[in-house]
């Protein structure tokens, strides 16, 4: 049986809903840092709240790691919620059947940069650790977790989105070609 | 565009609408406008035929050639 790609209740549109499910986790989670930021910070505050005392367990009590944790999971939510909502827009022209239109071509190029932003983000966090660490006193297990490294499945999907961007861009002007010829 | 088309002179000259040329050659009124006023991109030899066997003329009739540049009003 071969499979549909384009229309309703192809992949496209199964593929949708999962974007849809992605979407709806980062907003979770970054609700969820949030909360557990603000908390963390009211415990800090004040030790003898009672907010202090019930949430004890699952508080961040180093102001550092709370506010590297904040940042770093900010940045990562709001990315991949960001890539959700272009990648549910290539997903409803595919659904509908008409991939081919400029707005395609523009979303594949944001995704791209929305991913060499968020790579590039975390090398710099990586390597500013990295220094505060080496400057004030390294473990090895925090030295672990703030490792270096460089990933190269990350810049070759931001390569493949460019070119991707391009075959949109080429499609779309076809498609206008085709629907301008009489 | 380079290219003219001048199927509103021949037309003036057949005292024929566009509308009725739409339903001898099968083509929609829109698509014959855009041909008309130039927007067309490009002209498929069979609707070059239909056009020239209903209003009796040579594609020389409804094209012509001025020099200039090509528009290239695609979107980026």
């Amino acid at each position: 049986m071969r499979m549909r790609a384009l229309g309703r209740g192809s992949i496209s549109s199964f593929l949708k809903v999962i974007v849809d499910i992605a979407w709806v986790a980062a907003c979770s989670i970054l609700g969820f840092i949030w909360i557990l930021a603000i908390i963390s910070v009211i415990a800090k505050l004040d030790p003898a709240s009672p907010i202090a005392s019930i949430f004890q367990r699952v508080t961040i009590h180093d102001t550092g790691r709370l506010a590297l944790w904040s940042l770093l999971g900010t940045v990562f939510c709001v990315g991949a919620m960001a890539i959700c909502a272009y990648l549910r827009g290539v997903f409803e022209t595919l659904v509908a059947g008409d991939p081919f239109v400029p707005e395609n071509a523009r979303r594949f190029r944001r995704i791209a940069a929305v991913l060499g932003i968020m790579e590039v983000f975390r090398l710099a966090l990586s390597a500013f650790v990295l220094i505060l660490l080496a400057l004030f006193g390294v473990t090895e297990e925090s030295a672990a977790s703030f490792a270096f490294n460089i990933n190269l499945s990350v810049w070759f999907s931001v390569l493949t989105l460019v070119v991707l961007a391009q075959v949109f861009d080429e499609g779309a002007r076809m498609r206008e070609e085709q629907k301008m010829t009489i | 565009m380079a290219i003219r088309v001048t199927l509103d002179r021949v037309l003036l000259e057949r005292r024929m609408s566009l509308t009725e040329l739409g339903d001898k050659v099968g083509i929609t009124l829109a698509n014959l406008s855009i041909l008309k006023t130039g927007k067309a991109k490009a002209i498929r030899f069979t609707t070059l035929d239909a056009l020239c066997r209903e209003l009796q003329c040579q594609p020389g009739d409804l094209l012509s050639w001025e020099p200039g540049e090509i528009e290239d009003d695609g979107e980026e």
